[in-house]
């Protein structure tokens, strides 16, 4: 996957992740649907890693400082990378 | 606190310039009814929720809100970049260039500044869930008049994104608000205010 599909398909597994815990926020009992997001959870895990690696980090923190997180595309740049 | 992620919750590429729908959806960023009030609405009540579940759930929606804060932000940004002096003036856009360049600033289309008159912290959890559901539904009647004012399928297709995240919104709130009165008293949903009068456990 080149760096746009990649973080395109990173983008699409966090979003579900994220709905699935505001469902869960009201049904916290549902357990079809923590288990749905444990699944994405493992494809986030590995989609973010893989895209960390090769494209520098996304997250500020432990990989995320100097260059390699002040240099690539901010999310409101319109570059072939952005967003 | 909050972790930064260097990603936009919806992917975000418009081509076109166009400062008149700037204008337009510049509402969103700190208008009555935008993404700013939202999460500072939400954000700001979550003290006084009281259950487990609200206090989440006012949490999440919050922080997706500043999520939406900055992609609206993003539009207005790309649609604002290397405009022309002719641009900026055919298009209506100087009575906000003159203030603030392509900077993006919190106001409304009309250019009314963003004020915290817009949300309300009323430490009531009822009155603060039905202010809540109105809240998104305006938000979403908002997304609806941009839609009928433009026509660019890199925005629309944006802006319709947000659009459907006004109304999962006010289904969660929906659901908070009925997971809440469950637990009350059902003959007083409205007499008191269960945060200060009356502790929300009353009926176990």
């Amino acid at each position: 996957m080149n760096r746009e599909s990649i973080k395109y398909r990173f983008m699409a597994v966090r979003f579900m992740i994220w709905d699935l815990h505001l469902y869960l926020d009201t049904h916290p009992d549902d357990a079809q649907a923590a288990q749905l997001l444990r699944q994405y959870e493992s494809q986030y895990s590995e989609l973010l890693r893989e895209y960390e690696q090769k494209y520098g980090p996304l997250t500020a923190g432990e990989t995320g400082y100097g260059d390699a997180w002040l240099q690539p595309a901010w999310p409101w740049d319109l570059t072939k990378e952005g967003c | 606190m909050w972790d930064y992620q260097k990603t936009l919750q919806y992917p975000i590429r418009i081509q076109n310039p166009n400062p008149l729908y700037a204008k337009i959806i510049q509402s969103q960023y700190g208008g009555p009814d935008g993404e700013l009030g939202a999460s500072l609405r939400y954000l700001s009540q979550r003290f006084t929720m009281p259950t487990r579940e609200l206090q989440g759930l006012l949490t999440d929606i919050g922080t997706e809100e500043l999520g939406h804060l900055e992609m609206v932000g993003t539009i207005i940004h790309q649609l604002t970049r290397n405009l022309t002096a002719q641009e900026i003036k055919q298009s209506g856009f100087e009575s906000y260039f003159v203030d603030h360049t392509a900077g993006v600033y919190p106001a409304s289309s009309a250019g009314v500044p963003f004020t915290a008159a817009y949300l309300q912290s009323k430490g009531d959890p009822v009155t603060d869930l039905f202010e809540n559901m109105a809240a998104e539904q305006k938000a979403r009647t908002t997304y609806d008049n941009i839609l009928r004012l433009v026509d660019d399928a890199d925005v629309r297709d944006v802006i319709k994104f947000l659009r459907e995240r006004e109304i999962v919104h006010f289904q969660r709130f929906g659901e908070g608000l009925r997971l809440l009165t469950d637990r009350m008293n059902e003959k007083n949903f409205y007499a008191f205010t269960p945060g200060v009068d009356q502790p929300v456990t009353l009926n176990g």
